[in-house]
């Protein structure tokens, strides 16, 4: 039997059909398809960069089975036979490879090619087949292309609208173009030429309204870049990324993800600066520890980057927001404590960050930080420095920022490192440790690229023993030179490929190149340290720098000492600094010498906490209700609000985004108020505990010298309300709109029974015989035809006695004279005639009624066309 | 109101809905994907959030710009085509096509529509009402010739219409619909029309056979003096077998050996005609198997049609005489006449065979395996040789199914008419048909008539 055409399609020959499936929907989705894989190739490095190859499976897919599927063949058996074959194929290159390595990424491949095969079968069943796939496909892809965008860790507004148009625009082509070939007709002559003027037409509207609207969200796309793009507001070099990342008010906080790709942006901008009151056991010398912000320990084997994660096990990570917490008063975490696993030379050592360009928010200190405290700048520094905080830490004798740096000679410090590998020496195994914790930091892949990591690890480490031997090893490694005698590894900004450095290109920098910058080093550490089983993780944040001598304790941040380096857990010591990145030729350099520090610091005697009541701007005077307060250190938690009246005329008011005038103070504001005042150094109290006699003692009102606004409730509420519009926004649209639609559809179909309800008023109120007689009319008429008694070519006479009143029993005809005699005649209507007028149309009405079902006058009264019919009929 | 009766006006409703159903689908799919994107990836302040936000914006505003447009593409033009009708203006022309039925079994139809504007890129469609409660699939008519300038105000154009069915068809109007550029929105408007037109048999080879004109009652109407009228060859025709041999024309004979016989002036009618009898009457099948009735209908058509025209080929003067009354056809040749009538005759069982047929004056009968082989039985008895029967096996019309046929329909679609043949085979039909075709194959093997089967 002659395999004949699929049905449905009617009245295209076959071959014709065919070629413009091929050519004007397989084509196309080929080529987006392409597009976007290769899109996705650059974010997920599971795909191995085989956009080409992969390209192609889909397109033997697709064109394969639009043309299949244009010929009657059954959908559900062929595509099994296809699955039976795929899973023949995967068990012999199951058996074929036999390699841990090479059959993991044999049978990968395999998957991912057959996979695009597969998708692609199903596109052009699709195609061939289903009336509405267009429409599906269209939105699969947009959201699959969205995502992958999303995924871009270059942003700029440019990729971003490049990446996304042409997906758009083939969102609709697709559904345009398949209408068309469903509707084109072999018959039509000049055939080619149709299609190319619809396409153009299709083609010239859409690309209008898509630059109309990118044109018009440009500023979003810019706005995007600008936050999240890493260009701040000098140009960056293509190919730079920071360590940090700019906030909308101008500072700036450690970025989330870690700039593994490509080179890392320096810039001498002060971030912050901090006493660190961390000493040399029995000695004066000041030991700098590196100040940490966050830890990466998870590696994602899809997008082949290190995250950080909050299930990670043992979080130690303290990260208060300090700007939530009023001045003085403080978070405490004590529980990292015990997940920081150390209790071997540990001491509590305290720091004052003072920020300059850090993010209020930001929390930044050495590990394992535990306390946070805001306090209040001195007058002096205000202008310098933002806000401040106070943290506590518990370290360890063994960590110190020096461990990098050669000591060049300094005795002290070469005992010291000395003396901590020593006693690091001691520590052979991890056998009392945890196995969920040991599993979980020292995971890496296991592929071919991880595979020659471990070889390398294991080459580097022979000679080493101990595993703090192994670790110096690796130091010893990225400090050793090559043959002719130069280093062999280099600190680069810009290490010169560009992309994630994924395990291929981590053995690229490990391998070949040899250049990178700090992240290169920490990640490359990583894995050899996680290769040789050593549980490890990267740490971001600062390091610290030891260059004045005439403060000692304080140490100055720049934007280039932003930093990742590698900690290792030691049982009983806990996680300690190993930084193998190589000084870089320009590093280290502080741009201008360091200034003075805030020296002077006042101890803030009263301190209070609550909302304000009210304000007088022109006496300076501000009640508030205090709820906390803290007086001399002691703090009390206050059992119900204690008004308070205070004297800011010498106050100045703080806000987290530096000094504000008095009038952005208002009532409801939560602050925090506290005084310097000599008046409350010398206040004699009988019960100190007794916060009451406080209140009762302290000046009225009291003099205040500094005011922070903590965050306005109304203000939350009103940045909270304002974020859920914009959210609320699109779907408000989309539902206001279904339900405009929505009403008009019910209008549409109500509008016959609407109009029926108006004549029937007419008919009912009208008085006048005359005017009575053609609402009548009108009204009886309008009722007929929506029931289905259209007077077609009769008269009215003729329809009214021949049509209706044998049907339905009424008196329609003896009222038709009438109103034709009162329409027509210049005579004027006899009196029974009048009440004939008067008298016919409520019982015709109801006549009507009775003798047609409610059903059927419902289903009428649905259709608008007949109503369209009445009206565009002449009436007489 | 039955099941099917609602499912009919709920269908019909349907051809009036303003928008198609792939609309409503593809607003769903896109919610769906803008929510599942956004509880998805709701972490706030990440560019991930940032960008899938901003683009769902886009996506959206794109899309509703779009949508508007070709909303207004097709309402514009529909709103205009309203006003035009509601003035009277508005008209749609149906013309058939007067030329034998075309292949695959389509009818041309020239349809016309003006005046009307067409949606920019977008589509004109249209069902056409045909029988009172029948519509027509939608289609757009194809342009026979280039539009004559670019505001032309007319939709013209052809469309070949899948008929299967041999008969006529009434054409009582039309739905005229407005479809923008992705066919989301169809606007549609009805508008009266009249056409009418019959579906042709197709041409088939049936195999040559002669049929003799009967003897008569000749005398009557015999001109006794025989008139000279020599050289007048007009006024001789070939001699046929029922022919009175004394008219004979001997002279003519004499010079090129060729029987003749003059024509009288009065035409014998019964001895010049062969009289083709063809029987509808369905003692079978009732109404419950329409469908196959239909198919076996057409089928038998196509065959008496063409025995008739394979007759008319061989210069004999034919009379068809049909067993049921139809619409008078008007036209000159009376070859259309009686393939008009072909056309339009239906399975009847008013008629019965035995008052239909007449034995004096039948030359041919043909006869379907509907015929009631009782009947066919007392018919045979009487007729003598002179009748020759075509008899045309209805189940010839589907072909046998193979045990390939169930394989092949594993991995590919049967088409309607291979289901409609396995149902067949199914229905109890089939065995009737087959005993009564056996039946009227022996009484037929036992007659003396001339037997023809047509098995093609």
């Amino acid at each position: 039997m002659p395999l004949s055409f699929v049905e449905g399609w009617g009245e295209v020959s076959m071959t014709k059909k065919i070629i413009s499936e091929l050519l004007l929907l397989a084509i196309p989705t080929f080529v987006v398809g392409a597009y976007m894989l290769w899109h996705v190739n650059e974010y997920y490095a599971v795909l191995q960069n085989h956009c080409f190859a992969e390209s192609l499976f889909l397109a033997a897919g697709l064109l394969f089975s639009c043309w299949f599927y244009n010929f009657r063949f059954r959908f559900i058996t062929t595509f099994l036979i296809l699955l039976l074959l795929f899973s023949i194929l995967s068990t012999i290159v199951n058996n074929l490879f036999t390699g841990e390595f090479t059959a993991f990424y044999a049978i990968t491949k395999f998957y991912i090619f057959s996979f695009l095969f597969l998708t692609g079968w199903l596109a052009g069943w699709g195609f061939a087949r289903l009336k509405w796939f267009a429409v599906i496909l269209s939105a699969i892809l947009m959201v699959i292309q969205i995502i992958v965008i999303s995924n871009t860790t270059d942003i700029t507004a440019q990729k971003l609208i490049t990446a996304f148009a042409p997906v758009l625009v083939f969102a609709f082509y697709i559904i345009y173009t398949s209408e068309l070939v469903r509707n084109m007709n072999e018959d039509e002559p000049n055939f080619s030429w149709f299609i190319i003027k619809k396409l153009a037409g299709f083609f010239a509207t859409a690309i209008l309204i898509l630059v109309l609207i990118f044109s018009f969200y440009k500023n979003d796309f810019n706005a995007i870049e600008k936050q999240y793009g890493g260009s701040n507001n000098e140009k960056q070099e293509p190919n730079k990324e920071s360590l940090t990342k700019e906030n909308n008010d101008g500072t700036i906080s450690n970025k989330k993800e870690m700039g593994l790709n490509g080179g890392r942006k320096s810039s001498n901008r002060l971030v912050f600066i901090a006493k660190l009151d961390n000493y040399f056991p029995n000695s004066e010398m000041p030991n700098p520890l590196y100040f940490t912000y966050d830890y990466f320990t998870k590696f994602d084997t899809l997008t082949q980057t290190l995250e950080t994660d909050n299930q990670m096990p043992s979080n130690d990570l303290f990260q208060p927001d300090p700007s939530k917490i009023p001045l003085y008063f403080t978070q405490i975490d004590s529980s990292v404590l015990i997940k920081a696993k150390s209790n071997l030379k540990r001491k509590v050592v305290s720091t004052e960050v003072y920020k300059a360009l850090l993010s209020p928010k930001e929390f930044i200190a050495p590990s394992t930080a535990f306390f946070c405290q805001p306090i209040a700048i001195d007058k002096d520094y205000k202008q310098q420095f933002k806000s401040a905080y106070r943290a506590k830490m518990l370290v360890s004798d063994l960590n110190s920022a020096y461990f990098v740096y050669n000591p060049a000679g300094n005795k002290e410090l070469e005992n010291f490192q000395q003396a901590r590998f020593d006693l690091l020496r001691k520590v052979t195994d991890w056998n009392n440790v945890d196995t969920a914790f040991m599993l979980y930091y020292t995971f890496i892949p296991k592929n071919e690229d991880f595979d020659s990591i471990k070889v390398l690890a294991n080459k580097i480490t022979k000679d080493a023993i101990t595993p703090i031997d192994k670790i110096i090893a690796i130091r010893n490694y990225f400090l050793s030179t090559d043959e002719t005698g130069q280093p062999l590894f280099k600190y680069t900004e810009n290490p010169g490929v560009p992309g994630l450095p994924s395990a291929s290109k981590l053995n690229y920098f490990l391998f070949e190149n040899h250049k990178g910058y700090c992240a290169y080093y920490a990640g490359a550490t990583l894995f050899l340290l996680r290769s040789l089983g050593l549980p490890s993780r990267v740490a971001t944040g600062f390091l610290t720098v030891d260059r004045s001598t005439k403060n000692k304790g304080w140490y100055w941040f720049y934007e280039d000492q932003a930093h990742a380096w590698t900690q290792v857990f030691f049982p009983g010591y806990g996680w300690l600094d190993f930084d193998t990145t190589i000084p870089g030729t320009d590093q280290q350099q502080a741009p201008a010498p360091d200034g003075t520090p805030p020296l002077t610091v006042e101890t803030a005697l009263f301190v209070t906490y609550g909302k304000v009541t009210q304000i007088d701007s022109v006496k300076k005077r501000i009640s508030m209700n205090v709820t906390q307060l803290i007086y001399h250190d002691k703090t009390f938690d206050l059992k119900e609000p204690v008004p308070l009246d205070m004297d800011v005329s010498l106050a100045t008011i703080n806000k987290d985004s530096g000094q504000v005038p008095l009038s952005e103070l208002h009532k409801g504001n939560e602050i925090t108020a506290l005084s310097f005042s000599e008046q409350f150094k010398n206040i004699n109290l009988k019960d100190s505990n007794d916060y009451r006699e406080i209140f009762e003692k302290i000046p009225k009102p009291a003099p205040i010298d500094e005011i922070k606004i903590i965050d306005s409730t109304k203000e939350k509420e009103k940045a909270l309300v304002q974020k859920k519009t914009s959210q609320i926004s699109l779907i408000k649209i989309v539902w206001v709109t279904i339900a405009v639609f929505a009403f008009l559809i019910l209008l549409l179909f109500s509008l016959p029974w609407l109009i029926f309800k108006w004549l029937h008023f007419k008919a009912n109120k009208t008085k006048v015989s005359a005017q009575k007689a053609y609402w009548s009319y009108i009204a009886a008429t309008y009722y007929l035809n929506q029931l289905g008694f259209s007077r077609d070519e009769m008269t009215p006479a003729q329809f009214a006695n021949e049509k209706i009143d044998p049907k339905f029993g009424t008196t329609f005809s003896s009222f038709m004279q009438v109103y034709l005699k009162s329409k027509y005649s210049k005579e004027d209507l006899t009196s029974s005639e009048k009440i004939r007028i008067n008298n016919f149309y409520n019982p015709f009405y109801k006549k009507l009624k009775t003798s047609i079902s409610l059903k059927e006058r419902f289903s009428k009264f649905l259709n608008f066309y007949r109503t369209i019919n009445y009206f565009s009929k002449p009436k007489i | 109101m039955n099941i099917a009766f609602i499912r009919e006006r709920i269908k019909r409703a349907g051809f009036f809905i303003p928008f198609r159903f792939h609309l409503l689908l593809f607003l769903a799919a896109l919610l769906i994907g803008a929510n599942w994107l956004r509880k998805n990836n709701a972490l706030p302040e990440t560019a991930h959030t940032a960008i899938i936000n901003l683009f769902i914006r886009v996506t959206f505003w794109f899309g509703l710009v779009i949508l508007i447009i070709s909303f207004l593409s097709a309402f514009i033009p529909w709103l205009l085509f309203l006003l035009n009708k509601t003035n009277n203006k508005s008209e749609l022309k149906i013309k058939t096509a007067e030329k034998e039925t075309i292949v695959n079994d389509q009818q041309q139809v020239q349809v016309a529509v003006a005046p009307i504007i067409k949606p920019p890129f977008g589509y004109i469609r249209l069902r056409l009402y045909y029988d009172a409660k029948n519509i027509s699939p939608k289609f757009s008519p194809i342009k026979n010739k280039p539009t004559e300038h670019f505001f032309s105000m007319q939709v013209k154009g052809i469309y070949n219409w899948p008929l299967k069915n041999i008969k006529e068809y009434d054409i009582t109007g039309g739905i005229i619909y407005f479809e923008d550029f992705f066919q989301f929105f169809s606007f549609a408007l009805q508008l009266p029309s009249a056409g009418n037109f019959y579906t042709q048999p197709q041409k088939k080879s049936t195999g040559q056979f002669i049929v003799q004109p009967k003897k008569t009652e000749d005398t009557n109407e015999r001109i006794e003096e025989i008139r000279k009228v020599e050289g007048e060859f007009l006024n001789y025709k070939n001699f046929e077998s029922n022919d009175d041999v004394r008219r004979i024309v001997w002279k003519i004979y004499a010079k090129n050996k060729e029987l003749v016989v003059r024509i009288p002036e009065t035409n014998d009618p019964y001895a010049s005609h062969i009289y083709f009898y063809a029987s509808f009457y369905n003692s079978i099948s009732s109404d419950i198997y329409e469908e196959f009735n239909e198919i076996f209908l057409n089928h038998y058509k196509t065959i008496t049609w063409n025995v008739f025209e394979q007759l008319s080929r061989q210069n004999v003067l034919l009379q068809y005489i049909p067993d049921q009354g139809t619409k008078t056809f008007y036209a000159d040749d009376p070859l259309q006449k009686v393939k008009y009538i072909i056309s339009t005759s239906y399975w009847q069982k008013q008629n019965s065979f035995l008052n239909y047929f007449n034995k004096q004056y039948a030359s041919l009968l043909c006869i379907s395996s509907f015929t009631d082989a009782r009947q066919l039985e007392e018919i045979l008895g009487k007729a003598g040789k002179g009748l020759v029967v075509v008899f045309v096996p209805l189940s010839h019309s589907f072909k046998n199914a193979k045990v390939t046929d169930w394989l092949q329909w594993i991995f590919i679609k049967p088409e309607s008419d291979e289901k409609l043949k396995i149902t067949y085979n199914f229905s109890p039909l089939r065995k009737k048909i087959m005993e009564n075709e056996n039946r009227i194959k022996q009484l037929l093997k036992k007659s003396d008539c001339e037997i023809v089967i047509v098995d093609s």
